[in-house]
Parts: C-alpha cells; sequence; structure tokens
C-alpha cells in the first residue's frame, strides 16, 4: 500500500435545512437554515446558546440526520457516508470519548480510526495541557477535557475539522496555547477549520469568515472584514446624531446627557462619511463581538 | 494590536512599512513568513499573506520563490516619497482648510511655521535621520 | 467518442480513489471497533471465569464433602451464566462505543458489522473455554468415579461431548450479545418508554435459542411445553442460526440510523 495522501480540505454546504427535536415544530432547531463554510478557511460559526450551531454541526458531522433540506461536505451527503465521515472531526464540547475507561483508550480509538492521526502531536498537546492519560474521562475537570477535546481535534488532523464550544471549559491561559496549537497546525497542514462560539474576541482575528446564526437560521455570512465593516458607531449632539441616523438601521442606543452614540448596521458610503465628519460627528468602529451582540439580542424591533 | 477599526491586513501592511521607514527592516532583508506572522500575532494565515499580497503590489516586498519574502530594493525611497506626498494631501491639506474656516490667514501660518523651525531647528539633520511621518506610526 | 476513448485509457481517477478511501475506512472501523470490544468485553470476562472457577470450585468441595455431589458442577455455573454475562455486556458495550466511533469518524455500518464480528468471535472464545472446563471437569470426575451427567438434560448427556457443548454455549453466546445490543441501542434511541417496548421484540432470537438448544433453566420445560422436546442438533442448528440472523437484523435496525447524542460526563 502506498502511503496515504491526505485529502484536500472539504467544503460544507447546508441549504434551506430544517430539524426540529420531538413534537415541537413551532420552534424548530434549526429554521430553513443556509450556509457555506468554503474549503480551507477557518469560519467562526457565532451564536448565542441554543440558537442552533451545535445541531448545525451534528448534521455535517453525520451525528444525526435533517427533517428537510440538503446537507453537503465536500459536495456528499454525509450521512452514512464513509468518505466525508472519515474526512470529518467534530469535537463537541469536552470531545466524544469512552468515559468509563482511561483517557489513553479514547485517543487510542481515534489514533486507530483517523488515517492521519498525528501521535507526536497528540502527546505534545496532551504534555501541554498536562492531561493524565490514566485517569478516566469523567474524572477529569472540565479544563482537562475540553483540552482533551482540543487534543482531539487538532491529532486527527481531518479535511474538515469542527470546535464546537471547545474551549469554553479552559482557562485563560489554556485558551490562548490551544489558539496558537490551531493556528500554527493550520499553517503547516491547511485545512478546514470551524470554530463555534458565543466568545468572540479572542478568536475574531482567527478567523477568515463568519456565520452569526440565530434561532435556527442565518443571520450574516461574509468574511470576517467585511462584518467589522459592517458596523459603525456614531457620537454627536444627541440632535445631530439622530437626524443624521435617520432612515438608518440603528442597532444600540445611548445617551449621556446631551451627547448620543447610536449603532449602525451596514457600511457608510464615502459621501456619507464625508457628510457625517462635516456634521461634526464622530464615527468609530463596532468591535464583532458588540455587532454579535446587538444583532442577536432579543426581540427584533 | 491589531484592534482598530481598519482590516488586519491593512495594519500589518502600515507596521511593515514603518518599520521599512524606520530602517528597523533594511532593504533585501527577509521579512516574517506568513506562518511567522500568524503564529506571532495569533491571526489567521490568510490575512498575514493577504498584507504581503498588497505590499508586492505595492512593489515595496518581492517574493523569491521557495525563500521567502524580502524588502525590495528602493522600497524605503519609494515609501518616503509617498508619504511625503501624502503629508500634504492627508496631513497639510485639512489643517489648512481648518484654517480658512477659522479666518486663520496664511501670513499668520507662514509665520507661525516658521518661529517653529527656528526653534527646532537643532533637530533638522536631512531626510536620512526623520523618522517616518507621525500618521504612519502604529 | 474521443472523450470515451481517453476516459477508458487513463481510469477516473478521483471516483476510483474515493472509493478505495471508502473500503479502506469501512475496513479501518470495522477492525477497530471489533477488536476494542472484543478485548474489552474479555477484559472483564477473565474476572467473569475466574469468579465462575471459584464458585464452582466452592460448591463441587461442599457438594463432595456432604456426600451429595450428582453431576457437573461446571456446566450449572456456566450454561447458568455465560451467556447472561455476555448478555449484559451487549447491553453496555456497543453503547459505549457509538459515539467515539463515530465521532472519529466510522460508520453506524461498521460499528453495526463489528458488533455481528464481536458476537461471534465473543460466541466461539466463551464457547470454547466453556466446553473445555465442561471437558476437564469431565475427565476429573470419570477418574474420581464420580457422575460426570448433567442434571438438566440438554442435546448432550455430559462433558465428554466437547462438540455439542460447544457448539450449544455458540449459539447462546452470540445470541445473547446480540440482544443484549439491541436492547442497550434501543433505549438509546427510543428513550426510557420506547426502549422498555421494545425489549419484547428484541428477546424474541433469546426465546427461539432457547427453543432450539434447550438450557436447562427455562428452554428445556419451554421446548416441551410447545412439544419440541425431542429435537435433534441439526434442527437445534437451524433454529440457532435462524435466532442469530434474527438477533443481528434487529441490531440493524435500531442501530443504522440512530442519532448520536454528544457523550456529557
Amino acid at each position: 500500500m502506498t502511503a496515504p495522501t491526505r485529502p484536500d480540505p472539504f467544503g460544507v454546504e447546508l441549504r434551506d435545512v430544517t430539524l426540529s427535536f420531538g413534537k415541537d415544530e413551532k420552534h424548530p432547531a434549526l429554521d430553513g437554515l443556509s450556509l457555506t463554510v468554503r474549503p480551507g478557511t477557518i469560519t467562526g460559526l457565532l451564536g448565542r446558546n441554543g440558537a442552533g450551531k451545535t445541531t448545525a454541526l451534528s448534521l455535517i458531522a453525520a451525528m444525526r440526520r435533517p427533517d428537510a433540506g440538503t446537507v453537503l461536505v465536500d459536495g456528499e451527503d454525509p450521512f452514512e457516508n464513509a468518505w466525508t465521515m472519515a474526512g470529518t472531526q467534530l469535537v463537541r464540547e469536552s470531545g466524544d470519548t469512552i468515559t468509563s475507561t482511561k483517557v489513553k483508550d479514547s485517543l487510542g480509538y481515534y489514533a486507530e480510526l483517523r488515517e492521519h492521526w498525528d501521535a507526536d502531536l497528540a502527546a505534545r498537546l496532551v504534555d501541554l495541557f498536562e492531561i493524565d492519560l490514566r485517569k478516566t474521562p469523567e474524572s477529569l475537570s472540565r479544563g482537562k477535557r475540553s483540552a482533551l477535546g482540543a487534543v482531539i481535534g487538532l491529532a486527527s488532523r481531518a479535511p474538515l475539522t469542527i470546535f464546537d464550544e471547545v474551549y469554553l471549559g479552559m482557562d485563560a491561559p489554556s485558551r490562548y496555547a490551544f489558539y496558537d496549537a490551531l493556528v500554527e497546525d493550520y499553517t503547516e497542514h491547511p485545512r478546514t477549520v470551524v470554530l463555534s462560539s458565543h466568545l468572540i474576541d479572542e478568536v475574531e482575528r482567527i478567523f477568515e469568515d463568519v456565520v452569526i446564526v440565530d434561532r435556527g437560521r442565518v443571520l450574516l455570512a461574509e468574511s470576517v472584514e467585511s462584518v467589522r465593516g459592517r458596523g459603525v458607531s456614531i457620537t454627536g449632539s444627541a440632535a445631530v446624531v439622530e437626524q443624521f441616523v435617520d432612515g438608518h438601521r440603528v442597532l444600540a442606543r445611548q445617551r449621556l446627557g446631551g451627547t448620543a452614540q447610536v449603532t449602525l448596521f451596514g457600511a457608510l458610503d464615502d459621501a456619507q462619511r464625508a457628510e457625517a465628519t462635516a456634521a461634526g460627528l464622530e464615527l468609530g468602529a463596532v468591535p464583532l463581538q458588540d455587532l454579535f451582540v446587538h444583532l442577536t439580542r432579543g426581540e427584533q424591533p | 494590536m491589531f484592534d482598530g477599526p481598519e482590516p488586519i491586513y491593512l495594519q500589518i501592511a502600515r507596521q511593515i512599512r514603518a518599520e521599512i521607514l524606520s530602517g528597523d527592516l533594511s532593504e533585501e532583508e527577509q521579512v516574517m513568513s506568513t506562518t511567522q506572522y500568524a503564529t506571532t500575532f495569533r491571526i489567521n494565515p490568510a490575512t498575514a499573506a493577504k498584507a504581503f499580497a498588497t505590499l508586492v503590489d505595492e512593489g515595496v516586498l518581492y517574493k523569491r520563490r521557495g525563500v521567502g519574502m524580502f524588502v525590495a530594493t528602493g522600497a524605503r525611497e519609494k515609501l518616503f516619497a509617498e508619504h511625503r506626498d501624502r503629508y500634504f494631501a492627508e496631513v497639510l491639506r485639512p489643517a489648512l482648510d481648518q484654517a480658512d474656516l477659522l479666518g486663520i490667514t496664511p501670513a499668520e501660518i507662514v509665520d507661525h511655521v516658521l518661529a517653529r523651525d527656528v526653534a527646532g531647528s537643532v533637530r533638522s539633520a536631512g531626510p536620512a535621520a526623520t523618522h517616518p511621518p507621525t500618521g504612519e506610526t502604529s | 467518442m474521443t472523450e470515451n476513448l481517453a476516459g477508458q485509457a487513463v481510469p477516473v481517477p478521483r471516483e476510483a480513489q474515493r472509493a478505495a478511501a471508502r473500503r479502506a475506512a469501512e475496513q479501518r472501523s470495522l477492525r477497530t471497533a471489533a477488536w476494542s470490544m472484543s478485548v474489552g468485553t474479555w477484559q472483564i470476562g477473565v474476572w467473569f471465569w475466574a469468579i465462575v472457577l471459584i464458585i464452582a470450585g466452592i460448591i463441587g468441595y461442599v457438594e463432595v464433602r456432604t456426600d451429595i455431589l450428582d453431576g457437573s458442577v461446571i456446566d450449572g455455573v456456566v450454561s447458568g451464566s455465560a451467556k447472561f454475562f455476555l448478555f449484559v455486556m451487549g447491553i453496555i458495550t456497543p453503547l459505549a462505543s457509538i459515539a467515539v466511533h463515530v465521532a472519529a469518524g466510522g460508520t453506524r455500518r461498521s460499528l453495526i458489522r463489528s458488533t455481528w464480528c464481536t458476537a461471534v468471535v465473543l460466541g466461539l472464545t466463551f464457547a470454547l473455554v466453556a466446553a473445555a472446563l465442561g471437558y476437564v471437569e469431565w475427565l476429573v470426575f470419570r477418574a474420581q468415579g464420580w457422575s460426570p451427567e448433567l442434571d438438566r438434560a440438554q442435546l448432550y448427556a455430559d462433558g465428554g461431548q466437547v462438540g455439542t457443548a460447544f457448539l450449544v454455549q455458540l449459539f447462546f453466546c452470540s445470541v445473547y450479545w446480540l440482544a443484549g445490543a439491541s436492547i442497550g441501542m434501543g433505549y438509546y434511541r427510543l428513550g426510557v418508554w420506547g426502549g422498555t417496548f421494545a425489549i419484547v421484540p428484541f428477546l424474541l432470537p433469546v426465546v427461539l435459542v432457547e427453543l432450539a438448544f434447550q438450557s436447562g433453566y427455562f428452554g428445556r420445560p419451554f421446548a416441551q411445553a410447545v412439544g419440541l422436546s425431542d429435537a435433534q442438533v441439526l434442527t437445534a442448528v437451524i433454529g440457532g442460526l435462524v435466532a442469530l440472523v434474527a438477533a443481528a437484523f434487529a441490531f440493524h435496525l435500531v442501530t443504522r440510523s440512530v442519532a448520536i447524542a454528544p457523550v456529557t460526563s
């Protein structure tokens, strides 16, 4: 047998995907969700808890099937598909393990099944995160279990690697160690990476694309650079600000005495910028985290 | 780092330009690779690559196949020329517009400039020792 | 036309490669799961056999000392418990493996097949141990002049009939393991109520194999009740095969499209 060559990074496409749990069809987990993940990118899947992130990712990794709609991984339906499943690594929270036996056994299982498993990398990361291989997964702390998930995801070297809120359980130093390991391994071994989270500040710069999901639907899907240009904050005298923002989509309003700050959705063109500056208004950027919070907050007007 | 409203790749490009202007990066010197940039600053490698592509387009960097990115000969001179042009367009012009608005006459401005120049004449030692325009430092 | 000719000269590499990769992935996951489940069951199985032997030893010792020994001790302990041990392990083992198996990129299909393989491997190995122990006991009893007869009538009269003893245990162990696996997966897939109701159909292969092979405790009276008490080995094997296929198919049905919930601990 010749040495296995690593397949090219997988792309993902979901079209009008619907999925309800149980009989609650009024509040489907996925409500006509459509999204695309470009092969070879690091894509951030952002959404509040319960927005449908985990469910969508479960479909991609063939953990379940949708009620309706199309799921494509590398151009194929992933359910019970030996090709796409062997090339997709979903790590859910702390990773799926055999809870009752040693951590070593679970890692061994992944090592056997994953064709491109890097045992050296796994060993280095286990050292880095100080995971005790002789313990059972259930006896590890939450942080260590999350770190174990990170090890599984990185060492699998799958053409499509998905981390579903993996780093939430880790403390800050471990999270940064994970980001560093991810960026380093990704640059050396390009593949498609999807990171889902609702904590954005720390990971924003790692993303190339961003998909924001809310209540089972996609709100926004574009490159992170254009998302960063999507929001604009306008500060100035309240009356002037209000006059300027009339007709724009307002995400948030703050007032302090006679001064108002309004966050708008949608980039301003050069003429509008000039107009704002001429009117003595101050324009500012809106961090992705803030934009995300505004877009997904409660009931929208 | 990289917190402003500007796209990150533009910030990286600006930073490399500043390093060339200040002499921290000399001509024909190799710059960090995309991978090094990505891992050092914990950013997406595509973002770093985009910054490099911008600088290659500008003729500031050039690529040696299989080796990496290098600062082009004449890059510093070129950046100086560009920044000097931009100084008039982007820094002085708005200041003069503002002066018009406030009714400050050209004579007053010239007087002010000349007075400052006398005070600061000790420092002027030619373009080679000048630091990049303040607008360029990050 | 020219395209067709060119296509024949150079085989489409992408699809061929993918087909080969699919086969390789399926084989790898089948092998891994079957090995992991067989070894996992045997790791506990070693303790099972040790305990069974100790209990048989104690019973035998007491019976000899009190002079009430009237037949095989091993047979009672083994046929009474090996298949139940495997039934319980069958409930636990595939269930413990499925999430990690699918998360590691294995298909449910390969897990189903590996569970079938494991059923046969465990059936063969457990039956071998059971038959060997029965045979050794039979030799010892004969040497001591004790009666080696089985106290519950089966298809074989004593442990000297190693082949038949092996065959009986093989079918019992394999079918019980698979029935356990279906019941475990039934709860995983259908929840508490659905899983409980599903026990009834999942136990049908067990009923069938008991009828066919007439184990001591309930198979024999059961077979007599339906007029099958005089069944021969050949009929038994046919019945056992039907039971085995039914149990394997039931596990396939309940597992083939099961949704995999995240492992939480």
